[in-house]
């Protein structure tokens, strides 16, 4: 079965527009979540990513990078709450533990780490999104005049998703296909042998690449490659993404971002905060498609 | 008397001379230096293939077959590093002076694990990177790419996603990929050791129909030699870092059975053990001999 991360092929306009505005709109849409603490916006800026995956059609990418999202989210709640223990409101004593020392659950800690949480999510909803809807063809050739004497980079950059999305997808199938008697694989070791694996096999791809001859000077370099990898979806996506940065930095400027977790929660959620997370939510839309292409020579409506 | 115009001299498609190689961090200072002898993955290898030969590289485990295709298309020492030392010319291209990607128009190389040598979305695009690269006009490349899609019975559409593809499929994109340049000479690295029987010998008579039809060089590490020992007009064996015997295949036989008999094929095990002369280098090689003997 193909990795829900997979670059899937569609005519939507996020996988027309050249990487560089598809990096851009993501990207600001994470840097929010990078940017700011207030669960509000972080919330926005995930509905913003799932949004964005939604109206390009990246629907199974979506939800498989908000289960491991939720999960992370969850994972950095409970580490946190056990070795935070700042925070005024005492939920729960645990005493002495080992290696921990005395362990106090506060609400603060809670919340520091589901704030925390959220942004973890956040970041993998929009990576997710990148690597289902940007065609890494496209990435790679754009990287060539950057990146033209570093096929490692280039490899790290473009393929490291697809092989380490193959690669889970064998591990998950050899894993499925042991004795029932056998241990468990735990997802823990599967992570760390898709690693480690991943970055090996990034070199081997790396190599391949200098054998395409990817550091060789092409003849038109100098002319670049602008212009093949324009879009007319491009204007749309830099400007979603320009809206999206110059609402979260005013937006800190005037206060948007009012969320304390010590030593008591604090939690400003004001018109600036309201306007903050609305734009950044809806900055989503932004992959959505007006219209269907009509078919050539398909008629207007039944009755034309 | 009018003097009469010698022919020129073909240009070896890879000639290698007195070539040692180490890779870094082995503890390796020098090639040179007695020191680093056991650091040495390549020992004074010497070695030359003509225009249009098939050469068959053998050797077991860690014997240096890798580390010298490496070395022939310029991923040793470009790529890996290490300290290397001797000549690598491949059609007449100094290849320690030139890096893998001005090496990639005369040298194609595959390696075993198809997957890490496919770094395209689909087929088409997978076949035509190399053109693309050195900056080929796209009628051109779109030709080369249904010619060599072609010649290796590429199934259409070329637009597929290569992660529909089968292991053997994948093998042969990555060939297409190789040779869609017209290189002189082919290095393959076990490209059948992830495949199935079928599939690999189909791979092994694709690559001698290619060799004799293009007139291209090829040379092919494998471990099961009995799948290509029939198709090979040379064996070269390798024992650490070193090359061990160079001959063609019959005489391989006779020598792995006295030297090495962990290379023996097991046609050539069975036949020594029945007392039955010559060994066999194919299947269609043994019921010959077992014909002729009316057995």
């Amino acid at each position: 079965m193909r990795s829900p991360f997979a670059y899937t092929p569609r005519p939507g306009p996020l996988q027309s527009a050249s990487p560089g505005a598809a990096v851009v709109y993501l990207g600001a849409l994470v840097a929010v979540a990078f940017l700011y603490s207030s669960p509000p916006v972080l919330i926005a800026a995930g509905i913003g990513a799932a949004l964005a995956g939604h109206t390009a059609g990246a629907d199974r990418a979506v939800r498989a990078a908000l289960r491991m999202g939720l999960s992370l989210a969850l994972l950095i709640v409970v580490v946190n709450a056990l070795v935070v223990n700042r925070g005024e409101t005492v939920l729960l004593r645990l005493g002495e533990l080992p290696l921990l020392g005395r362990v106090d659950v506060t609400a603060e800690a809670l919340a520091a780490g589901a704030a925390i949480g959220l942004r973890a999510a956040v970041a993998m909803i929009g990576f997710a999104v990148y690597s289902a809807c940007v065609d890494p063809d496209r990435v790679l050739r754009a990287l060539r005049p950057i990146a033209g004497r570093s096929a490692l980079t280039a490899a790290l950059i473009s393929r490291l998703v697809p092989v380490a999305a193959a690669d889970a997808a064998r591990l998950r199938d050899a894993a499925r296909l042991r004795d029932p008697a056998a241990a468990p694989l735990g997802r823990a070791a599967l992570v760390r042998r898709l690693t480690a694996g991943s970055l090996d096999r990034a070199v081997d791809v790396a190599a391949t690449l200098e054998l395409r001859g990817y550091s060789l000077t092409r003849p038109d370099t100098a002319r670049g490659v602008r212009g093949v990898f324009k879009s007319r979806f491009d204007g749309r996506f830099y400007a979603a993404g320009a809206v999206v940065l110059l609402a979260a930095i005013v937006g800190k400027l005037l206060g948007a971002d009012g969320f304390h977790a010590y030593p008591t929660i604090q939690l400003g959620v004001g018109p600036a905060t309201v306007a903050v997370a609305v734009i950044v939510a809806l900055s989503g839309l932004a992959p959505w498609r007006r219209n269907a292409p009509r078919r050539r020579g398909a008629p207007r409506s039944a009755g034309a | 008397m009018p003097e009469l115009a010698t022919p020129p001299r073909a240009v070896p498609a890879l000639a290698i001379e007195r070539l040692s190689y180490a890779y870094s961090g082995t503890g390796a200072g020098s090639t040179a230096g007695s020191g680093a002898d056991a650091a040495l993955v390549l020992r004074d290898v010497s070695l030359t293939l003509a225009p249009g030969e098939f050469a068959v590289l053998a050797g077991r485990s860690a014997s240096g077959k890798t580390t010298l295709l490496r070395a022939a298309c310029g991923l040793v020492p470009h790529f890996h590093g290490g300290e290397i030392e001797g000549v690598v010319e491949v059609a007449g291209i100094d290849a320690l002076a030139s890096g893998p990607g001005e090496l990639a128009a005369a040298v194609g190389y595959v390696a075993q694990d198809p997957e890490t040598q496919i770094v395209s979305t689909t087929v088409a695009a997978e076949i035509e990177l190399p053109l693309e690269m050195r900056g080929d006009p796209q009628p051109a490349r779109a030709r080369a790419v249904e010619e060599v899609a072609l010649a290796l019975a590429i199934p259409h559409p070329l637009a597929r996603t290569v992660d529909t593809l089968s292991g053997g499929e994948l093998q042969r994109v990555a060939l297409a990929a190789a040779l869609v340049t017209r290189p002189k000479l082919v290095l393959l690295d076990e490209p059948t050791s992830q495949l199935d029987p079928v599939a690999g010998d189909e791979l092994i008579w694709l690559l001698r129909r290619l060799n004799e039809e293009w007139g291209v060089s090829i040379l092919l590490a494998e471990h099961r030699l009995e799948r290509c020992l029939a198709a090979a007009d040379r064996v070269i064996a390798m024992d650490t870092g070193a090359i061990a015997f160079d001959a063609p295949p019959r005489d391989f036989l006779a020598w792995a059975q006295r030297a090495d008999t962990a290379l023996e094929t097991p046609g050539a095990r069975l036949f020594s053990l029945a007392g039955i002369e010559p060994l066999p280098i194919g299947v269609r090689d043994a019921r010959a001999t077992l014909h002729r003997d009316g057995r």
